[in-house]
């Protein structure tokens, strides 16, 4: 599963270091993955909580 | 002596703008609102286009680089094509994150790609990969899009190649969350291990001929009493059937790579 909400995070935090002059997070190949998420039965409630309440439901 | 005092700093421009309104995207807005709060000498725009289109987007990323953006994130529409006029932004406004691909103009890029995303869903199944777990393994994903069913697919396989596990069938919640999460809860066969990925988006409405057989490993489902539609999936699905892995979407066909 992607993960639209640390996209968000981490590429208003990382944009916010740069503009400051910090360029220490960027990795030699200027690529940073966000993670996939693997859902699976065991914790699709969890996740489902979660993305109802990062929607604002 | 008195330690000389830090001048404030000057406020900031920063522009958020996302490809289209997408329900399951909006869950970045809260990850967004947490980051503005670790950057709060800035001014937050957010920018939505009216259509899914690159040259809008790209016209609208023009414009906040006109009205002095000190730095966009963007969701890119197409940004394979759309390479030079990304460069051509990225060289007067910095940073650009792209959420998409890789492309080669901008320092700190968030990117996820379809085929690594799959990739890392099957190494779960593939850890716990004992030798008398069933060879299956399924996949839920959105169907809206046949390129990221392609790619979907090309991962899973890479991922799963050599190993006992066999990618059994691809099922999409057809844009609609309530659907992905039932799937991802149950399947008929307890053995086989689901895994939810791709994204959620607005809620359509899924027609009954075109929701997945509850056996899709059966081969002995005859097409002749189905529809034309059902039928060429179902040819198509055992061809690949025949030639090892395979997947399938019950929305589109079988994936042809």
């Amino acid at each position: 599963m992607q993960q639209p909400y640390e996209w968000g995070y981490q590429g208003m935090r990382d944009m916010a270091k740069y503009l400051e002059g910090d360029k220490s997070f960027i990795p030699a190949n200027k690529l940073i993955i966000v993670p996939t998420k693997i859902i699976d039965p065991s914790n699709v409630d969890a996740f489902w909580a979660q993305l109802k309440q990062r929607q604002g439901k | 002596m008195e330690p000389a005092k830090r001048k404030p700093p000057r406020q900031k421009n920063a522009r958020v703008c996302r490809q289209r309104r997408l329900r399951f995207l909006e869950s970045g807005g809260s990850g967004r609102e947490k980051g503005a709060g670790r950057a709060s000498n800035y001014n937050l725009v957010f920018k939505y286009p009216e259509q899914a289109s690159a040259a809008i987007q790209i016209r609208l990323m023009d414009d906040l680089v006109a009205a002095g953006a000190a730095g966009i994130m963007v969701s890119s529409a197409d940004p394979k094509r759309r390479a030079t006029a990304l460069n051509r932004i990225g060289k007067q406004v910095a940073p650009v994150h792209d959420r998409q691909r890789r492309t080669r103009y901008q320092p700190g890029r968030l990117h996820r790609f379809k085929q690594h995303r799959c990739r890392q869903a099957g190494r779960p199944v593939d850890a716990e990969g004992a030798p008398q777990r069933r060879k299956m393994h399924g996949v839920c994903r959105v169907c809206s899009a046949q390129t990221t069913q392609r790619s979907a697919s090309r991962g899973s396989k890479d991922t799963i190649a050599g190993s006992k596990i066999t990618l059994v069938d691809v099922r999409g919640d057809d844009i609609d969350q309530t659907q992905g999460q039932t799937q991802c809860r149950g399947h008929p066969d307890g053995q086989s291990r689901h895994h939810l990925h791709g994204r959620f988006s607005t809620p359509t409405t899924r027609p009954e001929s075109t929701r997945p057989s509850r056996t899709p490993a059966s081969s002995s489902r005859s097409p002749s009493s189905a529809s034309t539609r059902t039928r060429l999936r179902w040819a198509a699905s055992r061809k690949e059937r025949s030639s090892g892995p395979w997947c399938s979407s019950p929305m589109n066909g079988a994936i042809r790579e």
